[in-house]
């Protein structure tokens, strides 16, 4: 790929940098925009993608590297939410993310290559050791049918829980996070966790 | 449709083609019929712009803005200015919607620029940006704080400027539609005549409201535009493994949901104008969001040509235009409790519901003073579900009684208290992200139970379109090959035109 996992790693870190840099400083409605809780929910939840990204880009397994292109792509998609029209613009204060954006989604092959190049070498038996519940609704739908993108992406996520350090301060918020996408729940990080990480985030922690 | 192709990504802005639109009268579906328009479906309206929209979608926006720049005048203008924007319009001149300043965005009740009135008219002070057409614009639907700092909404016409007080700002650089006219205007003491004042004073937020309710729902024509085009990219590729054809049936199932509700919605402002507070946003908010990723799922197969990743990029803007989808979102959850009542006692606006969705005659004339800020009844199309359940029989029966009670689901969860502007908690905007899907699919049905028995194409027949659209709406099952088979049959017969609900 022509943007090597580092540089995509680097892309959503500056995205997530920008992103809250805005959220900090612009005032919507009386109050900062990191003051909402869909925007604190939005940055949380990218902080935990950037934890899965590096994850799988330090894997050789095959599901590696559509689990890199999937969660980047995600991360910013919903990043760009919170950033609005500025996310558009390719002068001025954000225009950082833009770059990022266009790092992920223009230098990198897109999420539906590397989910049909994943399904078709997808291994027998992945790995689904730590999340036994879901790896039986995995079984289950590979029962039912073909390969499908939802399959593949359930897969590569729980690639995800087998390479996450245990010893992350947010070890269960990323395993709860990749059961929920592996259900094909969107429900958003609850609201405790979303405030430990954002106050980590805010009090010059790491993104 | 004849007109001057654009250069791929230029930043030039495609006058060339804007004015061969304007001289075919493209312009004249910008205004009502009864100020000498041809203006009195909005579905055509949408079917137009969709059209240019699959050709070029810079080209769509930098001509259909003028619209959005014109409904305010439409709703709440005296006689004599709606009738000269109407004569203005049909001659081409462009006009543009100035809301957005740079420090409040979607915040309008923050609104710096002022316009205050003197002996000799109003005096505007303050900045707008970025506002589409701001330069190119003749005209300029302003809102603008007055006495009390109450909003209020101008029509200023440039060429009754005097040269000083106001300049143009510079053309922002963006991602994609880089060739359209995203600028802004600075006044600086200017003075505009008192007949610019459209409306009461006050009136202007409440007229923005309302027309945001029509100008959203037409902004689903640019995303079933990008649509269509990507569809044809794709589907040129002729490599048929069963993936790709997977892939191409899923994304125009995802089309097909994206044109129900479009459909419903532009009728709706005819049919149910008094819902249009929640069809607008359902619409605003699902369309585009679905939209762009469709366009991600079929870039395997449509890219990495140039066309393409053009299509993504300029596509991307759409969710930001006249609300993002945060803001669509907050104002379903703002109305949950209409919304929750309406669906518990099956409220039902039958006639209106019965034009919103039979397609075999126009719907009525629009009623423009029956549009509400809130859908005081909740959704008719939602509302009709249970009815509409119990009389689908067939081969969809299984998938809608199935629909139906994900759909109590969802409704169940509408109850407590509705939060302050922004304020949402994340997890009542994903209860309304949900809700727009299930919106969407009872406007499926609904379609679908107005218009079968007259209709027996292959998409018709068997309830093909509608299996195939509650099959992506509920996701959790695999495809019946029968119904991917249907619709890429279709449209590899027809050399990539696409299996549709609308004609176009």
């Amino acid at each position: 790929m022509p943007a090597d996992r580092s540089t995509v790693v680097r892309s959503v870190e500056t995205a997530l940098a920008t992103t809250l840099n805005f959220a900090l400083g612009r005032r919507l409605h009386g109050a900062t925009v990191a003051e909402f809780p869909h925007a604190r929910t939005v940055l949380a939840t990218a902080h935990l993608d950037l934890e899965i990204l590096r994850a799988a880009a330090a894997s050789a397994d095959p599901g590696a590297e559509h689990l890199v292109v999937a969660t980047a792509n995600r991360a910013l998609r919903e990043l760009s939410v919170v950033l609005g029209a500025r996310f558009y613009l390719r002068e001025g204060d954000h225009a950082d993310f833009g770059e990022a954006l266009l790092a992920v989604t223009e230098g990198l092959p897109p999420p539906s290559r590397t989910r049909r190049e994943l399904a078709e070498r997808l291994p027998a038996d992945p790995p689904t050791r730590r999340l036994p519940d879901h790896a039986a609704r995995w079984r289950r739908r590979r029962a039912d049918g073909p390969v499908t993108p939802a399959l593949t992406d359930t897969y590569t996520h729980l690639l995800a829980a087998e390479h996450h350090p245990a010893d992350s301060p947010w070890h269960h918020a990323v395993l709860t996070t990749i059961a929920r996408r592996c259900d094909g729940d969107g429900s958003p990080l609850p609201p405790e966790d979303v405030d430990d990480i954002f106050t980590h985030l805010t009090r010059g922690g790491t993104t | 449709m004849p007109y001057p192709a654009t250069e791929p990504d230029s930043e030039k802005f495609p006058s060339e083609a804007v004015d061969a639109l304007t001289r075919q009268g493209l312009q004249g579906l910008y205004i009502p019929a009864s100020l000498g328009g041809r203006l009195t479906d909005h579905t055509e309206l949408l079917t137009a712009l969709r059209t240019i929209a699959a050709r070029d979608l810079t080209l769509a926006i930098a001509h259909g803005k003028t619209f959005l720049g014109a409904v305010g005048v439409w709703l709440s203008g005296s006689p004599e200015q709606t009738a000269r924007l109407a004569a203005l319009i049909t001659e081409g001149a462009p006009v543009a919607l100035a809301l957005t300043e740079p420090e409040h965005g979607a915040d309008l009740l923050a609104t710096d620029t002022t316009a205050v009135r003197t002996e000799r008219g109003f005096v505007l002070r303050g900045r707008k940006w970025p506002v589409n057409n701001a330069t190119r614009g003749r005209l300029l639907c302003l809102l603008a704080k007055g006495e009390g700092d109450a909003l209020n909404l101008h029509l200023i016409d440039k060429e009754d400027l005097p040269d000083s007080g106001w300049r143009h700002l510079p053309k922002v650089p963006t991602h994609g539609i880089r060739g359209a006219d995203i600028s802004g205007i600075e006044f600086d003491g200017v003075t505009v005549p008192a007949g610019t004042l459209i409306g009461t004073p006050g009136s202007g937020l409440a007229t923005v409201v309302k027309g945001l309710q029509l100008t959203r729902t037409m902004c689903a024509a640019l995303s079933l535009g990008a649509a269509d085009h990507a569809l044809r990219l794709a589907l040129a590729n002729d490599d048929t493994t069963p993936w790709n054809d997977e892939v191409l049936a899923t994304a125009l199932a995802d089309r097909l949901i994206n044109e129900a509700v479009a459909l419903v919605a532009a009728r709706s402002i005819h049919a149910l104008p008094g819902e249009m507070a929640v069809m607008s946003a359902v619409v605003k908010y699902l369309v585009p969001t679905r939209t762009d990723r469709l366009l991600e799922d079929l870039a395997d197969l449509a890219g990495p040509d140039g066309d393409y990743r053009e299509v993504v990029r300029d596509h991307r803007v759409v969710g930001l235009f006249d609300g993002s989808t945060v803001v669509n979102l907050a104002s379903l959850t703002a109305q949950f409790p209409l919304l929750l009542n309406g669906y518990r006692s099956e409220h039902v606006d039958h006639d209106g519901l019965r034009a919103a969705l039979d397609l075999s005659a126009p719907p009525p004339a629009f009623a423009p003073e029956h549009l509400s800020p809130l859908a005081i009844g909740g959704s008719s199309v939602l509302n009709a579900l249970p009815a509409h359940t119990r009389s689908v029989t067939g081969p969809a029966a299984g998938q809608v009684e199935s629909l139906k009670e994900r759909v109590d689901t969802i409704t169940a969860r509408l109850g407590g208290p509705a939060a302050p502007n922004g304020r949402a908690p994340a997890e009542r905007l994903h209860l309304a992200a949900r809700l727009t899907e299930a919106v969407a699919a009872a406007a499926c049905v609904g379609l679908w139970l107005a218009n079968a028995y007259r209709l027996d194409t292959p998409l018709w027949t068997d309830a093909a379109w509608l299996r195939l659209a509650l099959w992506r709406l509920e996701n959790t099952s695999p495809l019946d090959p029968r119904l991917r088979d249907i619709c890429l049959a279709e449209s590899r017969a027809t050399s990539g035109r696409t299996p549709s609900l609308m004609p176009c």
